[in-house]
């Protein structure tokens, strides 16, 4: 396609050229190959008592118990900060939340002890005889403890199927009340990591079983399964390369070909939780419109993981993300995107191709459309329901693709959203001057022209990301260009290092401020040494092996 | 063992008939002194331009403005519209814009403090100060004279932008200390169970009954494990770790209370009536707009009903209530448009039959009339509510509605986010002082002389100081809002 070169060309040259002075910092040692020295001093963050949510929390029933059930819904009580809903300062518990807990563990016992084959996975012998009940309690413990019961443990829950015996319970009711306990149990709801004393603030090495609960909600959601506990057992876990073969058995090998049914894998889970807040797949709207109803919505916004997951079930270099050529589509997507009919549903396509509901992957070299930008979901999320809006846009785009979320306005300012909305009369191009204007007040325009610029570039996308020549009222469309800016994105020295912020935030549960600079700039060094490709995978492979994943330090 | 004897015992003890032994002692003269209540209800957002009333005054020298107008002329007597108070001296001395709006307005509104500033000097990362509906909840007057102390409701979905703020500041108003925010109870369906579990079975015979008291025995054995787990894990953790583990333990306390039946056996229950279709409210979804499955209007509806079963039981006083979560992004496509032309003819349907917009997005477009409409459909549901308080006598010629002040208010003045010039309105709490059926315009106030007037001059409460203000002014009494 032709690219216009507008008069926001300097400005975008301009933004891709500024220090990094606002949020993430860009790593100075970009591109080295020296990896950092592992005697290098780091200091942990503090990484408190850590509460599953409600992803982990039914992710963990699920695959520790075998359960169907999914107790956990979106109204018990969360917590964000630095956009991710498991940060462990956020997620305190009240009364509520512990009532649901209890209701809940009651519940899953129940499940659990009605079902012969549930049952089955911890108790193998007759629980009429006593080492019988230690056993399967054992069995249960490391499961839901994702480590072994200690003596104390194991007692306090013996204690409690002794007294079911002692109120008239059969065998199975007493057990039944003991893994209430056990699932309303504080070890159970929480990962908990420990020092070597309690006042103790040195920095140290995790536990293995502390390790291999920080890497299965990392990657999993959810906790260990039991080869990752086997090798925690066993100290493997504790080597590096231990550790690295249970980072590549987790995702699930790379290049595996057609990823369009991932889904099921529990790496899916890190791409639903890390990406769909990260990349706002949870946030994006429907609309009244037709053209945009609720299916059409999911549909886009599902794509957005496909395109991430793409990037992670491979070597691909992460500074494609914003340029690769490729979509994946349902029935519902073509249509959206003026593509012909792909191969993938068949050739010729059956009659019902629009209702496929599986994703396939697409390439369509011909059309405008590449790269993250370029999806629907994207180009949704970051619009108003009946107008596109730039600076929406581009502040998403400065802000989760750079890090580089722009200080909030000073002080008392005309708001642009407030004077320039579509209102009667006020045509698309009008925006665009009240833009221009609001930018020529000083105040305003050292921050809008850090991130204006992106969203003017991409004005061809209408709000449901449909390509568009013209603005309704038949206005031209002036802007920079797709490609041009999605390259200027990939080149941009803080693009790479804002994905190794949010993924370490992540990874810890804790929101990487500056003050953990020193524990982000070795692993973005490592990263980016240049004899591998800078893939995902790569750096997940990276945050694992490093000292800020591996060790913590007490509060004191 | 000896701790279950005496709370079995204290069960038995607090087996007290309706009202008459929970009633506190009349802190003012009344001349029928009833149950207190305070039920602060938060609309986010701010309102629109035509919430506030075109004239000042009191009696027929105000009317209702367009937003208002579901309030009707039934509870225009009971109504007092505030206006100029603001919020934004918890942050600025002169300047009442400021960002993150959102999260910093929403987090101070019950509050009246910068949380950010609290948590810079805290060094934690989710910090605020006490609102005053826990103010009140932990003080003598009400602790411990209810089976609950307070309540936290909401209607929200929670998927809004917390605006870079820890999203408590926008998702709880009520906070039990710097550190506590109170969450909301969003499930109609989890409300009426929490009411049910403290409000204890309506015949009292049934409490002794060995199926009840073995299920108790079994949830405290279930209890006691849990509990000294986890104090054996504190001995082992840092200062750090052990507020949020004591935190843990507070919270598997309060449910052994319930759960072992010793904070039940107030009998209530028979007071208690499963509202019409409370589970057919499915909110696991975590709904933007009305689905199938999640019917807005219908959720309002359950939880103004709960609400009005807790304060007719008596179960508790202090009910917090969230419309939606602040900057909440909630289509309203369940609501037509209406057209509004200005503050005082009202509102009517648009003939289109065109559906509103989300919510934040509306709030932003100043033209079109989608925001207004929003703001009167929850001002709607506010009303209703309120209705059905009125409707309930408790005394003669007094309702729950005059027993209760309704505080209905945002945390930012409109469209321009803004933290002057909030949208207030109180209604009902004429038998406890409040002079009603006005509109008071003010010269700019901080919205804490509302709550300080309300502490000490409608609760009685004796409260010295509440909130901040960067400008030093000590809070103040609003005389206008009494009855003289």
């Amino acid at each position: 396609m032709a690219i216009e070169l507008g008069r926001w060309s300097r400005a975008l040259a301009l933004a891709g050229a500024l220090p990094a002075t606002l949020g993430c910092a860009a790593s100075s040692g970009a591109g080295s190959e020296q990896a950092p020295a592992d005697s290098a001093p780091v200091v942990p963050v503090l990484t408190g008592m850590h509460r599953l949510n409600s992803t982990e929390y039914n992710a963990t029933v699920r695959d520790t118990l075998g359960t169907r059930l999914q107790p956990a819904s979106s109204s018990w009580r969360g917590g964000e900060l630095g956009g991710f809903d498991n940060i462990a300062s956020q997620l305190g518990v009240d009364e509520a939340q512990y009532d649901r807990y209890f209701r809940a563990a009651q519940a899953l016992a129940t499940d659990v002890m009605a079902s012969d084959s549930l049952r089955a996975a911890f108790i193998d012998c007759d629980l009429a005889h006593a080492p019988c009940v230690e056993a399967s309690l054992r069995r249960v413990g490391r499961r839901l403890f994702r480590r072994p019961l200690e003596p104390d443990e194991l007692e306090s829950y013996r204690r409690v199927y002794d007294a079911a015996l002692a109120l008239g319970d059969d065998a199975t009711s007493a057990f039944q009340l003991t893994l209430v306990a056990v699932l309303s149990s504080v070890q159970f709801l929480y990962r908990i990591e420990l020092d070597p004393l309690p006042e103790a603030a040195e920095t140290h090495s995790l536990s293995s079983y502390e390790l291999a609960s920080r890497l299965s909600y990392f990657l999993w959601s959810s906790a260990p399964d039991e080869a990752l506990l086997d090798a925690a057992a066993d100290g493997s876990l504790l080597q590096d390369d231990g550790l690295a073969a249970a980072v590549e058995r987790m995702l699930g090998p790379a290049d595996v070909g057609d990823i369009g049914a991932a889904g099921d894998a529990k790496a899916w889970r890190f791409v639903e939780s890390f990406a769909g807040q990260w990349l706002g797949e949870r946030q994006v709207p429907s609309h009244a419109s037709p053209a945009w109803s609720a299916r059409e919505a999911r549909a886009a916004a599902q794509e957005m993981l496909y395109y991430f997951n793409d990037f992670l079930q491979s070597e691909r270099s992460w500074l494609e993300f914003p340029t690769a050529d490729f979509n994946y589509v349902n029935g519902e997507l073509p249509f959206l995107y003026d593509m012909p009919v792909p191969d993938v549903f068949g050739s010729p396509p059956p009659d019902d191709w629009t209702s496929t509901e599986q994703f396939r992957r697409v390439q369509d070299a011909q059309d405008q459309r590449a790269g993250f930008f370029g999806l629907a979901g994207f180009l949704a999320l970051t619009s108003f329901d009946r107008r596109t809006s730039p600076s929406k846009r581009g502040k998403w785009i400065a802000g989760n693709m750079l890090c580089a979320e722009p200080p909030p306005p000073a002080q008392v300012l005309p708001s642009l959203e407030t004077e320039a909305s579509n209102a009667p009369g006020l045509s698309p191009l009008a925006v665009r001057q009240r833009l221009e204007e609001h930018r020529k007040n000083p105040a305003c325009a050292s921050c809008h022209a850090l991130f204006d610029p992106y969203g003017l570039a991409i004005e061809h996308f209408d709000p449901i990301g449909r390509y568009r020549d013209n603005y309704d009222d038949g206005s031209p469309i002036d802007a920079v260009g797709l490609a041009e800016i999605s390259q200027q994105v990939a080149e941009d020295p803080r693009f790479a290092p804002c994905l190794a912020h949010k993924l370490l935030t992540y990874a810890l549960g804790h929101v990487v401020s500056d003050a953990d600079e020193q524990l982000l700039a070795p692993i973005v060094d490592t990263w980016l040494a240049p004899d591998q490709a800078p893939s995902l995978r790569r750096l997940i492979r990276t945050i694992v092996a490093s000292k800020a994943f591996r060790y913590r330090r007490g509060a004191r | 063992m000896k701790r279950r004897t005496v709370l079995r015992a204290a069960g038995v003890a607090l087996t007290l008939p309706f009202f008459e032994s929970l009633v506190p002692r009349p802190l003012r003269a009344q001349a029928v002194a009833g149950p207190r209540r305070f039920l602060p209800i938060y609309l986010p957002n701010g309102a629109h331009e035509f919430w506030r009333p075109p004239s000042a005054g009191r009696g027929d020298a105000w009317q209702l403005s367009s937003i208002l107008e579901p309030f009707g002329a039934a509870l225009k007597p009971k109504l007092t519209v505030v206006s100029n108070l603001e919020n934004a001296s918890v942050f600025s001395a002169d300047a009442v814009y400021l960002e993150n709006s959102h999260g910093r307005l929403g987090g101070a509104w019950l509050t009246c403090v910068d949380a950010k500033a609290v948590r810079a000097a805290l060094g934690l990362e989710e910090a605020n100060g006490v609102s005053v509906d826990q103010v009140m909840a932990a003080h003598a007057a009400f602790k411990g004279i209810s089976p609950l102390d307070s309540l936290q409701l909401g209607l929200s979905t929670p998927l809004g932008n917390c605006d870079a703020e820890p999203c408590s500041s926008s998702r709880s108003v009520s906070w039990a200390s710097a550190t506590q925010p109170l969450y909301k109870v969003v499930d109609p369906l989890e409300v009426f169970n929490q009411l049910v579990s403290v409000a204890g079975p309506a015949d009292a015979t049934s409490t002794s009954g060995i199926e009840a008291q073995k299920r108790y025995a079994r949830n405290q054995s279930v209890l006691d494990a849990v509990l000294e787990n986890a104090q054996r894990i504190r001995k082992r953790l840092g200062s750090g770790d052990r507020p949020r583990m004591d935190e843990f333990l507070d919270s598997v306390r309060a449910v052994e209370r319930k759960a072992t039946g010793v904070s039940n056996g107030m009998g209530r229950a028979g007071c208690l009536a499963m509202p019409q279709d409370l589970g057919s409210v499915d909110v696991s979804g975590a709904p933007r707009q009305n689905t199938e499955a999640y019917d807005k209007g219908a959720h309002a509806d359950a939880m103004n009903e709960l609400i009005a079963l807790a304060f007719q039981c008596d179960l508790t006083r202090i009910i917090s209530l969230m419309l939606e979560d602040e900057r909440s992004e909630f289509t309203y496509d369940h609501v037509k448009l209406r057209t509004f032309t200005d503050a005082q003819t009202g509102s009517v349907e648009k003939d289109s039959g065109a559906t509103c917009s989300e919510y934040h997005a509306a709030q932003h477009e100043a033209a079109g009339d989608d925001f207004a409409t929003i703001t009167w459909w929850n001002v709607g549901k506010v009303a209703e509510l309120c209705q059905s308080l009125d409707a309930i006598e408790e005394s003669p010629g007094v309702s729950v509605l005059d027993n209760t002040v309704v505080f209905l208010g945002a945390c930012m003045h409109g469209s321009n986010h803004n933290g002057d010039q909030l949208p207030v309105a109180l209604v009902g709490g004429g038998n406890l002082g409040l002079a009603g059926d006005q509109h008071v315009v003010l010269e700019a106030r901080p919205l804490r002389d509302l709550y300080f007037t309300l502490l000490n001059d409608v609760f009685g409460l004796g409260i010295d100081d509440f909130g901040q203000n960067v400008k030093g002014a000590p809070p103040a009494k609003l005389a206008e809002l009494l009855k003289t």
